[in-house]
């Protein structure tokens, strides 16, 4: 038997990493390489931006191929990705047919989602909720022609006469305004997403108008009802909760016009948060993602991290914007009357009067 | 000028005041303890055991225990205090227990958003009136956490049951000590610092060194 090229072997390597992360022991026995040299390929593949580490719990070392075409990395088959990028040409053609112009990313990618979801092809290019709304994981640029070969695409069940005729109803929904933050919103609505649109309130809010402290403070605590709270999202709950906790504190400052732009910056960062747990979170009610623990590892771990993070200090920032400014508080109103909080107000004393601290080891 | 030493349970009743209170109980503590503060007369004074150990520590027992009841409301299948039982008191747990069915039986399940938006609300409103009252309302903050005389706690231990309450009456006793004006400790817990209690802590022999503050038990 001839013996591999360099080049044989690395062919090989990316290859199997099509399939998913691996380890290198696993690469090692499906190459038929020893462990010594997968690992020093993959080292070269790393260099080349055409593997990406993971460093997992345990310190497992894990490789997933850098696919320049989907977000995070998210696999999706080659014929596919075909059908994904003759979709966002074909739109491209009908909108610009029916308007005169060439439609902006939102614009696409939410059409694509209608269409993706209304075929049953996200099955294989999911669609998921990310930082503006739901989108394909496949990217879209407007820049390259996806000039692409349907037809030489077998892929059972797509009949392309009628996957064109969807594309022209999908294109319908969203050619109601010019405007981007006008498709967004029809999409949340759409699809009745409360916490996107309540997003786009709070943006709004921040952006455009007098802040209204009551209205502020009214918005980040729905941000809260709202916000994801299974058991892996237990971090981005508390983080949310801290932020709806300065906000309030914040209301107490007489003039909170001053610190706009401090808070839609934290808003932001908390937002981008949110939106990658609900990435994780829609992609993983597809079959092929619905192992919770190995999907957020494989493809969630570092970018998760990374947005809880900068959340936490940016929150944290705030705070400390209240603290420097405490000589501006004005005396808070007395807690509002609503329904719940006189038994609220009475747990959390109880709380209180029964010693709120039982750790004797701390003091020493 | 009167400085009066605080007790924690005075800052946690100013911060659950509603806007309208009921006089239905004879002592409305929330009610009293806002007249009390509103009146206020010469100097608060607060210990450090109470702002860095008691108040953060409610505040922080107060947001997972918001946490969890959203969780539950969220999934009901969800184990209250599965996810968060180190950070919560076992009555916690059974609080929350409470709120949950108070909310599966009384109201419309249409409006959980509005239910889990009032929770954080009332836990964010509670945590902003706080922090006015220590940023804004106290004037002196005494005795570093370092500064606790451990042998007084452990003495106090034997008299008084509870041990937060052990070591803000130890710095009480060790900041009146250091003052040649009066001091008066004010609390609203009758269970700990009612008459009798205080007169056997005054005749401890191993206490007579300490100078006792006079007591205002508010409600």
């Amino acid at each position: 038997m001839n013996k591999k090229t360099p080049q044989q072997i690395k062919q090989d390597i990316l290859d199997k990493l099509e399939q998913g992360p691996l380890s290198i022991q696993q690469i090692s026995q499906e190459v038929g390489s020893n462990w010594l040299t997968i690992s020093k390929f993959l080292e070269e593949l790393k260099n080349e931006r055409k593997v990406r580490e993971m460093l997992l719990r345990e310190n497992a070392r894990l490789f997933r191929l850098v696919r320049e075409d989907t977000y995070l990395d998210i696999p999706i088959k080659k014929e596919y990705k075909i059908i994904g990028f003759y979709l966002f040409n074909k739109i491209g053609e009908i909108w610009h047919e029916k308007t005169g112009k060439v439609p902006k990313n939102t614009e696409v990618l939410k059409t694509a989602v209608e269409v993706l979801e209304k075929t049953g092809l996200n099955r294989e290019i999911p669609t998921v909720w990310y930082l503006y709304g739901k989108i394909p994981v496949l990217k879209y640029s407007p820049e390259p022609e996806y000039k692409t070969e349907i037809s030489s695409i077998k892929v059972k069940s797509l009949n392309l006469k009628e996957f064109n005729e969807q594309i022209l109803k999908a294109v319908e929904v969203f050619l109601v305004s010019s405007k981007t933050h006008d498709v967004r919103v029809r999409q949340y609505e759409l699809y009745n997403n409360q916490l996107y649109q309540l997003k786009e309130r709070i943006i709004y809010l921040l952006i455009n108008q007098d802040i209204s402290k009551e209205e502020l403070k009214n918005l980040s605590s729905s941000l809260y009802a709202y916000c994801p709270s299974k058991e892996d999202a237990s971090e981005i709950l508390r983080i949310t909760q801290e932020f709806v906790s300065v906000i309030y504190k914040l209301s107490l400052i007489k003039n909170i016009e001053e610190f706009r732009k401090d808070i839609l910056e934290t808003f932001i960062g908390l937002w981008k948060m949110i939106a990658t747990y609900m990435f994780y979170d829609s992609l993983t009610q597809y079959e092929k993602f619905n192992d919770r623990e190995r999907t957020r590892d494989f493809y969630f771990s570092e970018s998760l991290y990374n947005r809880i993070s900068s959340a936490e200090e940016l929150v944290s920032n705030l705070l400390s914007l209240y603290l420097n400014n405490t000589s501006e508080l004005g005396e808070p109103k007395a807690l509002s009357n609503i329904p719940e909080a006189k038994m609220l107000r009475d747990i959390f004393f109880e709380m209180g009067m029964e010693g709120t601290y039982k750790d004797d080891k701390s003091i020493s | 000028m009167i400085n009066q030493f605080l007790d924690t349970s005075v800052i946690i009743s100013y911060s659950g005041l509603l806007s309208v209170e009921k006089l239905e109980r004879r002592e409305n503590v929330f009610k009293i303890c806002a007249d009390f503060i509103k009146n206020k007369e010469g100097k608060f004074t607060v210990c450090y055991f109470t702002i860095e150990k008691e108040i953060a520590s409610l505040i922080v027992r107060q947001k997972v225990w918001v946490n969890e009841i959203k969780k539950k409301i969220d999934d009901e299948n969800y184990d209250i205090g599965s996810t968060n039982a180190k950070s919560l008191y076992p009555e916690d747990i059974n609080r929350a227990k409470k709120v949950y069915n108070y909310y599966s039986l009384n109201l419309d399940k249409t409006n959980k958003e509005g239910f889990k938006k009032n929770l954080s609300a009332i836990q964010a409103d509670i945590e902003a009136r706080i922090s006015f009252f220590l940023e804004r309302l106290i004037d002196e903050r005494v005795i570093p956490l370092n500064q606790i005389e451990k042998p007084l706690v452990n003495i106090l231990r034997e008299f008084i049951g509870n041990y937060a309450d052990c070591n803000v009456f130890a710095s009480v006793l060790k900041y009146t000590t250091s003052k040649n004006e009066k001091v008066i400790f004010v609390t609203l817990d009758k269970k700990d610092f009612d008459e009798n209690e205080i007169a056997f802590l005054k005749n401890e022999q191993r206490l007579q060194s300490y100078k006792f503050p006079e007591f205002k038990i508010l409600g």
